[in-house]
């Protein structure tokens, strides 16, 4: 599989985005904000940081870049796309995600480890991990608290599309949600950092399975609807 | 050419955690008659239109793509005087 790692202004995770594709087994390659195509890659992967300086609110600058419209496609053609913390920001601004990401209630940035709970290993990001299994991903957000109406939150708990949560919520989302998949499940939107957990002597390796499924992506399409 | 006020808030059953902490703030400074704060946003800009239709269009157009995320929310705006030039 051959990742593009989208850059923005102000991404700050992107080299840790492309050292995971290729630690899975990937190619991977940067693309710029300005590039209007994404053909040739075989998935899409949208980083972490503050993309042109998270100006008007997180992700929205990055919603109208030129290479919004490539990523659009991707994902219309079932291709793998997984957006990040920032990344994240940027699927829920697009429309490719529902919901929206608001200022933690804590009223703090969050910077630490977080214990989260893999609640859908049937899709074909999380089909490495066991249903209900407990993983480390670090967390570094401002605005990670996920909102969402009571029609949306009930549409994504009755067909599974709530994927990843917290064990102990750290920035008030609703229903614990860290993490959330579109209705084909092939957009993965989550506000941990499986890129920052790739090696146990640094704290966590929990990640690795996700970029390893995601470079296996043809061999996990009967979780792909 | 005319100016455009586009005044941004937070939908009412969004937490406005800026509005939260200001609003401790004031109490703090002896304020307790203030209550409720809520921070939104104000954009200004110019528009070579005179046609208020037209005006409606392109500010609603851009509100609903960019200068809003209506999930979380709302916006009113209003026709200034016309800009000189």
């Amino acid at each position: 599989m051959k990742f593009a790692v989208v850059k923005f202004p102000g991404s700050n995770c992107d080299r840790d985005m492309l050292n995971a594709a290729i630690k899975a087994g990937g190619e991977a390659e940067y693309v710029d904000y300005r590039e209007t195509s994404l053909e040739g890659y075989d998935g899409v992967l949208i980083p972490g940081g503050f993309s042109f300086g998270d100006y008007l609110r997180s992700g929205a600058m990055a919603s109208v870049a030129p290479i919004t419209r490539a990523i659009k496609e991707a994902a219309s053609a079932g291709r793998p796309v997984l957006g990040v913390c920032n990344g994240f920001q940027i699927l829920t601004e697009i429309g490719l995600l529902p919901g929206a990401l608001i200022f933690n209630d804590t009223h703090t940035f969050i910077s630490r480890n977080e214990v989260l709970t893999i609640t859908n290993n049937e899709t074909a990001f999380t089909s490495g991990y066991e249903k209900g299994e407990s993983v480390v991903f670090p967390v570094a957000h401002g605005e990670g608290h996920y909102y969402c109406d009571d029609e949306t939150y009930e549409t994504l708990a009755a067909n599974d599309r709530i994927v990843l949560t917290y064990h102990d919520n750290p920035n008030g989302s609703r229903a614990d949600i860290a993490g959330i998949v579109n209705e084909a499940g092939n957009v993965f939107g989550l506000m941990p950092h499986p890129e920052r957990a790739l090696e146990s002597l640094l704290g966590s390796d929990d990640g690795m399975r996700l970029f390893e499924k995601m470079n296996d992506w043809e061999a996990n399409h009967d979780y792909i609807h | 050419m005319k100016k455009v006020e586009l005044i941004v808030t937070l939908k009412p059953q969004v937490l406005d955690t800026q509005g939260e902490a200001l609003n401790r703030a004031v109490h703090e400074l002896d304020h307790d008659e203030i209550t409720n704060i809520r921070v939104g946003k104000v954009l200004y800009f110019d528009i070579d239109e005179t046609d208020d239709a037209k005006i409606d269009d392109s500010v609603r157009q851009l509100s609903e793509k960019l200068f809003t995320n209506t999930v979380i929310e709302t916006y009113t705006y209003r026709i200034l005087d016309e800009v000189s030039q």
